[in-house]
Order: C-alpha cells, then sequence, then structure tokens
C-alpha cells in the first residue's frame, strides 16, 4: 500500500466520522457574542459582557413573549444529561444496510446507523421514542412531559418549545405540536407559526402533509372536529352525520381523538369517549370512519386499548380488534375497509389471541403475534403475566389473512414486529433485547440487549407498554 | 418589542463579531473539524470539541501574535480539546459502545474499516494527532510540527512509527515521507 492509498484508506475511514463544517461554522459564529478578552481591558470586558448578556435577554424574553416567534432549535441547548458507561450490548454489524434504529436500552438512548455502522449512546433519562422524521434526519423523543430532538447523528439534541403531544408531517421536517394557545408548527429549521388558537385535544396529519384534522375542546360540550389546510391556514368543521351510530349521544360531554385519515385523505378516523371517560377508554375505544364529503360515520372495530392503527398505501386498515382491558380475552387482527366500513377478521385458532400487527412494506404481508387466550390463562398479576408472556409468538401471513404460518425461529415472548424495507426481515423484541430475524430460514440475530432496563412494564391485564421503546427509520 | 438604542448597539457588535470570525477563523473550521474527527474518531465529541476550542480561541484572540499564522495556534487549540475531551466520561462510553459492537459479523470492507479505525485508536494521542494532520488534514510535517509544538525530526520518526504501528491493520504499506 502505497503514500497515497493510506491517505485514501485514513479519508475513508475517518471521513464518515467528520461532522459537516458549515453547519458547525455557522452555529459558532452564532454563539460568538463576548467581547474578545484584552488583558488591559479584561474588567471593563466582564462588566460589558455581563451588561450586555443581560440586556439581550431582555431583550429575547421580551421578543419572545410578544411576537410568540418560537424555534425548533433554541441557540442553548438544554441540559442533557450526557450517558455514563453501561452494559448494553449493540451488534452494529448485523444491522448493516437497514436503516437507521433508535432505542432505549438502561434508559439511555442509543441511536444505530446501519448505513455507517456506527452505534451511539447519545444520552440519558430517555423515556419514550417518538418518530423519525420523514428525511430521517430528526428524532423525536420524550423525557418526562419535554418532547425533544436530536440529529441522526447523535449531535444537537435539544428540547422543544412547547411541552405537548407532537407529530411529524408525513411529508416534510416539520412538527405539528399541541401548546396551551393552540396548535404550532415548528419545522426543524426557519421559523413556527401557530396554525391554530384553540384549546387542541388532539391531531392527525393527512398523509400528504397538506392538511390537519384537530379536535377543540369546550367545557361541558362536545368536542368538535376541524380540518385545516397547512399553507392557507383555513379550518372548517367536519359535520358529524351520527345516523344509526348515536351510541354515546346521551352525554353532553363526548371527548373526541382523531385518530388519522383515510389515504385519499377524503375522510377522517376518530373515537369517542363518552364523558371524557378514563375507564371507557381503558377498555378500548371504536374506530370510526368520517367521510369528508358528506354520509354517516361508520363504526369500523372496537380498538384493543393502546394498539396500533396502520394503513395501506390503499387504504387498507390494520388493527388489533376487541374491547376490554384484558389482552388475552377477545383480541383478533382484522383488516378494514374505511369507505364501506367492513372489517375482515383473520382467522385464528380458539382459544387463541392475535396482537400487534404489522404491514410489511409492501402491502402484501402481515407479521403480528399470536398468544394463548380465553380461559387458559391463569389469573391476573406479574406472575401470570409473566407465564403468558412466553406464549407470545410470532406468525406471518399474506395481507387477507390467509396462509398464516408460524416463525418458529423467533421463539416465544415476541413483542411488536416490524418488517425492513426489503420485506425479507423482521424486528422484534424478545427477552429485553431487540432481534433481527431473516426470513429466509437464519437464526434471529440479537441487535441490542437491555430494554425496559431489565423489567417489562406490564400491567395486571398483560398490556405491555413496548411501544416508545424503539422506532426505526428504514 | 423595543426598537433602537442599547438592542442595535449589540446587534451591531454581534454582526462584527461574526464578520471578524467569519473572516478569521471559518476558514479554519473545516480543518479543525478533520483534526478532531481523526483524533476523537466519533463525530458527535468532534464537533462538540471544535466548537469548545473555537470559543476558546475567540476568547484568547489577544493572545495570537499579530500578523502570525492563525492555523497552527488555532489547531494546537483543536489538539488541546480533544486531549481534555478524551479524558472525559464521554469519551469511555463511546469507546466502550464501539468496542461492544466489533465482535458483530461484517462484511469485509466493514471489517478492514474497523480494523483500521482500532488500528488509529491504538496509536499514542500524539502520534493519532500526526497522522491525522499530515494524511487526513494534508499538512506539510513541518506545520504539523509547529502545530503539536514538537520538533521536525521528531515529527517523522513519530509518523514513521505510527505508520509501522498501523501496518498490522493494513495488508501492506510502503509510505515515502
Amino acid at each position: 500500500m502505497d503514500d497515497d492509498t493510506l491517505r485514501r484508506r485514513v479519508r475513508e475511514v475517518i471521513g464518515p466520522l467528520t461532522p459537516s463544517s458549515s453547519n458547525l461554522r455557522a452555529r459558532i459564529a452564532a454563539s460568538i457574542s463576548q467581547p474578545r478578552a484584552n488583558p488591559k481591558m479584561r474588567l471593563w470586558s466582564w462588566a460589558i459582557a455581563l451588561t450586555a448578556l443581560s440586556l439581550l435577554v431582555a431583550i429575547v424574553g421580551t421578543a419572545v413573549n410578544q411576537s410568540r416567534l418560537l424555534r425548533a432549535r433554541p441557540a442553548e441547548e438544554s441540559a442533557f444529561p450526557s450517558p455514563t458507561p453501561g452494559e448494553t450490548q449493540v451488534n452494529v454489524g448485523a444491522f448493516k444496510g437497514q436503516g437507521s434504529l433508535a432505542f432505549i436500552s438502561n434508559a439511555r438512548l442509543y441511536m444505530l446507523d446501519g448505513q455507517a455502522g456506527v452505534v451511539r449512546a447519545v444520552g440519558d433519562a430517555v423515556e419514550t421514542l417518538g418518530a423519525w422524521s420523514p428525511s430521517g434526519h430528526w428524532l423525536l423523543f420524550r423525557r418526562g412531559q419535554q418532547p425533544w430532538l436530536v440529529a441522526a447523528d447523535g449531535s444537537a439534541a435539544h428540547p422543544l418549545p412547547i411541552r405537548g403531544a407532537a407529530g411529524w408531517s408525513p411529508a416534510s421536517d416539520v412538527l405539528a405540536l399541541i401548546g396551551t394557545d393552540g396548535l404550532w408548527l415548528i419545522p426543524t429549521s426557519g421559523s413556527s407559526r401557530r396554525l391554530v388558537s384553540a384549546t387542541v385535544g388532539s391531531f392527525a396529519w393527512s398523509l400528504d402533509g397538506k392538511m390537519l384534522a384537530y379536535t377543540v375542546s369546550r367545557p361541558g360540550a362536545i368536542d368538535s372536529v376541524f380540518t385545516v389546510e397547512i399553507e392557507s391556514g383555513l379550518a372548517q368543521e367536519v359535520r358529524l352525520d351520527l345516523g344509526r351510530t348515536r351510541i354515546y349521544n346521551n352525554s353532553t360531554n363526548n371527548g373526541i381523538t382523531t385518530i388519522g385519515w383515510w389515504a385519499d385523505g377524503q375522510g377522517l378516523l376518530i373515537q369517542r369517549d363518552p364523558d371524557h371517560s378514563a375507564s371507557l377508554a381503558a377498555d378500548g375505544l371504536p374506530l370510526e370512519s368520517v367521510p369528508l364529503q358528506g354520509g354517516m360515520v361508520q363504526t369500523l372495530a372496537g380498538l384493543a386499548p393502546g394498539s396500533r392503527v396502520t394503513q395501506s398505501r390503499d387504504g387498507r386498515l390494520l388493527v388489533t380488534q376487541g374491547l376490554g382491558r384484558v389482552v388475552w380475552e377477545n383480541k383478533k387482527v382484522a383488516v378494514c375497509d374505511v369507505r364501506t366500513g367492513e372489517c375482515h377478521d383473520f382467522q385464528q385458532p380458539t382459544g387463541k389471541v392475535s396482537l400487534e400487527p404489522a404491514w410489511s412494506t409492501d402491502n402484501s404481508r402481515v407479521a403480528f403475534v399470536r398468544a394463548d387466550g380465553g380461559s387458559s390463562i391463569p389469573g391476573f398479576g406479574p406472575e401470570a403475566v409473566t407465564t403468558w408472556n412466553r406464549t407470545r409468538s410470532l406468525w406471518v401471513s399474506d395481507a387477507d389473512g390467509s396462509h398464516a404460518r408460524e416463525i418458529r425461529a423467533a421463539g416465544t415472548g415476541v413483542f411488536g414486529p416490524m418488517w425492513s424495507r426489503d420485506n425479507r426481515h423482521i424486528l422484534f423484541m424478545r427477552d429485553y433485547s431487540i432481534w433481527l430475524l431473516d426470513l429466509d430460514g437464519a437464526k434471529p440475530v440479537r441487535i441490542a440487549d437491555g430494554l425496559f432496563g431489565g423489567k417489562l412494564p406490564t400491567s395486571s391485564y398483560g398490556q405491555a407498554n413496548w411501544l416508545g421503546q424503539l422506532t426505526w427509520f428504514r | 418589542m423595543p426598537q433602537g438604542g442599547a438592542s442595535d448597539v449589540i446587534a451591531k457588535a454581534g454582526d462584527e463579531d461574526r464578520h471578524a470570525f467569519d473572516t478569521l477563523l471559518g476558514p479554519l473550521i473545516e480543518p479543525a473539524c478533520r483534526l478532531a474527527a481523526g483524533i476523537l474518531l466519533d463525530r458527535a465529541a468532534a464537533e462538540d470539541a471544535v466548537q469548545e476550542a473555537s470559543l476558546r480561541a475567540w476568547r484568547k484572540l489577544g493572545n495570537l501574535r499579530q500578523g502570525s499564522d492563525p492555523k497552527p495556534w488555532f489547531l494546537a487549540i483543536v489538539a488541546n480539546q480533544c486531549r481534555t475531551a478524551m479524558r472525559g466520561s464521554w469519551w469511555s462510553v463511546i469507546k466502550g459502545a464501539e468496542r461492544l459492537s466489533t465482535g458483530a459479523p461484517a462484511e469485509d470492507q466493514l471489517v478492514e474499516d474497523i480494523d483500521l479505525i482500532r488500528g488509529i485508536k491504538r496509536l499514542r494521542r500524539l502520534d493519532r494527532a500526526i497522522l491525522v494532520l499530515y494524511y487526513y488534514c494534508d499538512l506539510p510535517l513541518q506545520q504539523t510540527a509547529a502545530i503539536l509544538n514538537i520538533s521536525h525530526p521528531a515529527a517523522k520518526s513519530r509518523l514513521y512509527r505510527a505508520i509501522h504501528q498501523l501496518r498490522r491493520y493494513l495488508k501492506t504499506v510502503e509510505v515515502r515521507i
């Protein structure tokens, strides 16, 4: 190997680890505000610097209060505890070419870059992960009630200026965020703006990122549903034609949550909660479909509590249906048509439940978890749940539930399957670890361990809060 | 929002500072990033080190002799900052995470890259800095020696030693200096 080759190899291995100088240059330039030190003028310099700083703080404070201009990325990054050495094992090589994976292990946020072959321990005291931005450049996560953003390379972690529910536009790196004074749009670069001035309870982006649906709460009244155009800010109330679905209409204080949009933008998915009842919500609520061009609200399915709703490109919904808070009772995977309101349950043997379905990226197949169900479960409580969790196995079927087969290589105690971009691998959780399984028959490979700090947060009814522990950009 | 007066003065001062920074230190950020990345072998840590070093250099700008080249002076501050960072707990964690990751199966190129990084990581701090300044920042050996405050012959022998050590991580190494 000659001199040039060594130079090239050094560039090749260090190059990907080198920060972008243009971004950094701008950041440093922005942070330089102190006068330069001069030995003769040091005391004066300090005095001037302190005065300038005080003035600056006052001016900035006034500006923020008066203009309510929010920045997605404040110049000053709030304290984010750097990680201390831990015991997490991460298998970077096995994740090569699989995109980016963020996960929490022992309360520490890790970011695994499958392209660069690098894992970074980003920071501690992280509780739940949100989603990657559509570009994959940013990750949303939460520490307590505070939403934070961090860049994909683990840098620039900073809290968002509002403590509230946040969600990415599906089309661009813009967040919608619920504040106490309305619904805000916060881009990752540039100025934020308040889109809605009202007490917003929930929101959902349309799939093209051009519209938002949101609910407004009024004391003692039924929540209202609106849609708003992102560009013009034009809002319109959605009239709910309840027809024969008037199951909760005796209440004058119904809560409404917007769950999503139809894939073609012609309708909404909502859930209604009588009297804002936490007890009813804990048992799950019906998922309802609302056509925006007129027509009755249709009840699609009784959505199992805490379950996800995912939509195929052609508008088929994949849900876990079955009301009731006990996970091993009455739970089925179903595919629903938002227009007709019809749901097709996947076939399952007696004495089994099916949970946590996920579309393959081409929507041709479904991965889900199947477990023992019904009266065979020995009671409630942590020990019973631990025993029951061992019956969770990984299954794959066609999109309509046919040709279902168990993937025995995955073992038992499986949670949260997700498909890789090439639909050849499935990522899942088992034994407090993340595993990647090649569907061509290879054994699963452990990607990382230490999930949930070795203690899965499970309720007595078997509900495991595994959502938010990992998020995958494919 | 108050207009004019003190806020204008501060804004103007800020603009002037920014202009001075852009002129003086701005062009040096890129080689500084390369140097920090080469020493720390971690992007986030390198970014932090360059930022901290830049602020430190800015505060000590009065120490720079008039008419002298700011590049070696600034890169020396960056190298010192990297040394400080390597002592910190963050560095320990990154090392730990990478050490754990290298046991994974990987393809040939990735294995070679990991091996080379491991080889660079095992170099002494000063040797690693020389290697990075010479091969990655493309600085002549004379300037490399000045940045690290060592003599030219010492820099040359350290570079030889670094290449010799890296030999075991590369198939063959024949270099002319």
